[in-house]
């Protein structure tokens, strides 16, 4: 779409960034008299290179080129388990840089030009505006396929109870978060300062009894997910599964895969055994890690089937991972995340 | 003739005032005459090649 390129001539006027003018960060030749010798040696993105706004952002784009967004080190390291060290080799040269990496996000994917996704950008921001945030615009388009729909309730599902309380994706995911910490992380897992419910739902604030209560008991063994989540969420297979497979959304319950002993909402994963035949890697470890994995999922309310009633998970058991929904075909891990909720008398 | 001087400077003065923001303001560049021109960029406008890949969820 053209305005993807068309700049608001207004904001010439107030927004400092354009007094050093356009060349400062996208070269080519101001002067040049045609299309052509204008765009020579054209940056479309400069922000590519984080140095190209640490010139005057020096703190941010430093700690930037470390940040998880920028170097998408988390999907790297999320599927290396299931690779011997000659496929993990491969990996990195022929599938990593060309694909994964390419999702890296620049400075102006979030301030300035949406990420183009396959192909397709949602264009300027707001006229080339440097804006702050803009998290319908920026998230969304990049965490669009799952998490953002989910919050908002565009899937189909109820929104989140945050979003319909006024909160948007920074409210939780802060600026020092997205922008790094200076430290290199292989996984979000490992940053500390990342979202947590705790933050500011205190255990033993609660007004009702019983939900103290509740809480107390499956403080350490549930996850605020495993009760909290609405409904049925999005599982990867809906879409990347292939021919044949069936979308449909689901609440799958089972043990978090990175300590099997807390129970979680688990998202389906969309790497099958032969995901990288094509480029030579056969997965020599695939079972060594499972199909499904804990997912901080973005449908939360404060009430929800199991909340209400202990009988959803201790008598139906509705929701938890059995053998029967295993993929077929799958990593022998799978199995390892059922668990049957111990049957309570009344 | 001291009135002379004084008018010469006052309009000086005014003419430097009126002046100023030519000066400070950012020359005029040739990537804004198209790049402002909502027809001109539909007109250039080449959409891109659009292929299948990987979405983020």
């Amino acid at each position: 779409m053209y305005k993807g390129f068309l700049v608001d001539a207004e904001l010439l006027k107030e927004d400092s960034h354009f007094k050093m003018g356009c060349t400062f960060c996208h070269r080519g030749n101001e002067a040049g008299g045609s299309r052509d010798s204008a765009h020579k040696g054209l940056v479309k993105r400069p922000s590519d290179n984080p140095e190209i706004c640490g010139r005057c952002h020096a703190q941010v784009a430093g700690t930037y080129g470390k940040s998880l967004h920028y170097t998408t080190a988390g999907l790297k390291n999320g599927i290396r388990g299931r690779f011997s060290p000659a496929e993990a080799k491969l990996f990195d040269e022929k599938v990593f840089e060309a694909s994964c990496r390419s999702c890296h996000a620049s400075c102006g994917d979030c301030h300035v030009k949406g990420p183009p996704v396959s192909g397709i950008s949602i264009g300027l921001v707001k006229g080339h505006k440097f804006v702050k945030k803009d998290e319908g615009k920026t998230c969304a388009f990049c965490h669009g396929g799952r998490v953002y729909p989910e919050f908002t309730g565009d899937y189909g599902g109820n929104p989140d109870v945050h979003y319909e309380k006024g909160m948007m994706c920074m409210d939780c995911h802060k600026k020092a978060e997205l922008h790094g910490d200076g430290k290199g992380y292989s996984s979000k897992q490992e940053v500390k300062d990342r979202p947590a419910c705790l933050n500011c739902h205190k255990i033993g604030e609660e007004k009702l009894l019983t939900t103290k209560i509740a809480h107390t008991t499956h403080r350490d063994k549930v996850t605020c997910y495993g009760c909290h989540s609405a409904a049925e969420y999005r599982q990867c297979l809906s879409c990347h599964l292939g021919t044949g497979a069936s979308a449909k959304p689901g609440l799958v319950l089972g043990l978090n895969p990175r300590d099997k002993k807390t129970l979680t909402t688990l998202r389906l994963v969309p790497t099958v055994r032969d995901t990288f035949a094509k480029e030579g890697i056969a997965m020599e470890k695939f079972d060594a890690l499972p199909n499904y994995w804990n997912s901080p999922v973005h449908n939360i309310r404060k009430r929800t089937d199991r909340t209400r009633s202990c009988d959803a998970c201790h008598m139906d058991r509705s929701g938890f991972l059995k053998k029967e929904m295993l993929p077929e075909n799958g990593s022998k891990a799978n199995e390892g995340l059922i668990v049957t909720p111990r049957q309570i008398n009344k | 003739m001291n009135r002379i001087i004084l008018g010469t400077m006052a309009g000086l003065l005014l003419f430097a005032w009126q002046a100023a923001p030519g000066f400070t303001a950012p020359a005029k560049n040739g990537c804004l005459m198209c790049h402002t021109n909502d027809k001109m960029m539909k007109m250039l406008y080449k959409p891109p090649a659009v292929t299948a890949g990987e979405g983020e969820g």
